[in-house]
């Protein structure tokens, strides 16, 4: 697959990136995950996926408390699982780390149409 | 309490929108003359593509106009007095050098405190710096500009841990506002690729650079 201009653009602080570059971008475009978890916390997580490229779906549950999960529909690792808790400063840590370190996983693995 | 956002990028706009769910402060000040460019999307999602070409602040005032004053300027030594004003406290989200003096002279001047931070590819830093503490220069001298975001990129998911950790700073300051001696000291280092973040530097000091 190869990105258009305006894709490149779009993309071009998180390709230039060293563990992302172009091969992981489009890797990165290749994924889907599915969010559930603390209404709040989940659309948080999804709107940083989002634009960063995975294509995110949101669970339909009803949680207020507990973790974020974020299950990879695009390949076989395991969900990831995040701390949120009561305080907001902690949650947007936890969950900043968590997705930097997801996207620089998901980067390096080709996303699959068939997993789920 | 009023509270100002310099910069209203990849850091600042995921801090304005934390800071609005903290019914204390009354009031935002936000700056940026910087207007929303497609390449901001992917670590600034509070923006959309319809935004594009839109002064960052003024976007960011639509979240909340009766508790956000939006000012689409640079922060300068010679504006400084009347956009940090009166604030209680100054959150840097500039990637700029330069703004970060002016931040830190407004500290001195005003005797308030500000919270800095940065963030670059995978890495970034925090730290609550403030006359009675720790300032800029106890923690970096006269170190310049180094590289910035548009030179060696970015992960949006990292520049909300920095604006999360800044959060963290503010809150711990909160807890402890009238003892600057639980005051948090140190540089805070947010690493995205070991998913930590650690605390360097000082044990208590009182900074002597705006004497």
């Amino acid at each position: 697959m190869d990105l258009d201009n305006r894709t490149l653009e779009k993309f071009s602080r998180q390709i230039l990136v060293d563990d992302i570059g172009y091969e992981g971008q489009v890797r990165l475009l290749s994924h889907r995950v599915l969010i559930s978890g603390p209404l709040a916390w989940r659309l948080l997580a999804a709107r940083y996926l989002a634009a960063a490229g995975i294509a995110t779906a949101l669970s339909g549950d009803q949680e207020q408390t507990g973790d974020v999960r974020i299950r990879l529909l695009s390949g076989p690792l395991p969900d990831l699982v995040i701390a949120t808790g009561s305080d907001g400063g902690r949650a947007t840590v936890n969950i900043g780390l968590a997705l930097t370190g997801f996207l620089l996983t998901l980067a390096s693995m080709e996303g699959s149409h068939d997993s789920a | 309490m009023k509270v100002a956002v310099v910069g209203c990028g990849a850091i600042g706009s995921p801090l304005v929108m934390q800071l609005l769910e903290d019914p204390a402060i009354s009031e935002l000040r936000v700056m940026d003359p910087d207007i929303i460019d497609l390449s901001n999307l992917p670590r600034q999602p509070w923006f959309e593509e319809q935004d594009v070409g839109r002064n960052k602040a003024d976007r960011l005032q639509d979240y909340s106009p009766a508790r956000i004053t939006a000012y689409a300027h640079r922060l300068t030594p010679r504006n400084s007095a009347a956009l940090l004003g009166n604030a209680d406290a100054v959150f840097d989200a500039s990637d700029n050098w330069e703004a970060r003096r002016t931040i830190q002279r407004w500290s001195f001047i005003s005797g308030r405190p500000w919270i800095f931070a940065s963030a670059l590819r995978t890495e970034g830093m925090a730290a609550f710096l403030s006359p009675a503490t720790q300032c800029l220069y106890c923690l970096f001298g006269s170190l310049q500009q180094g590289p910035r975001c548009f030179e060696a990129g970015v992960l949006g998911p990292l520049t909300l841990a920095v604006a999360g950790q800044s959060l963290l700073l503010w809150q711990e300051y909160r807890a402890n506002r009238g003892d600057p001696a639980q005051w948090p000291q140190g540089l805070f280092l947010v690493d995205g690729a070991r998913q930590t973040v650690r605390k360097i530097g000082m044990k208590a000091v009182r900074c002597a650079h705006g004497s």
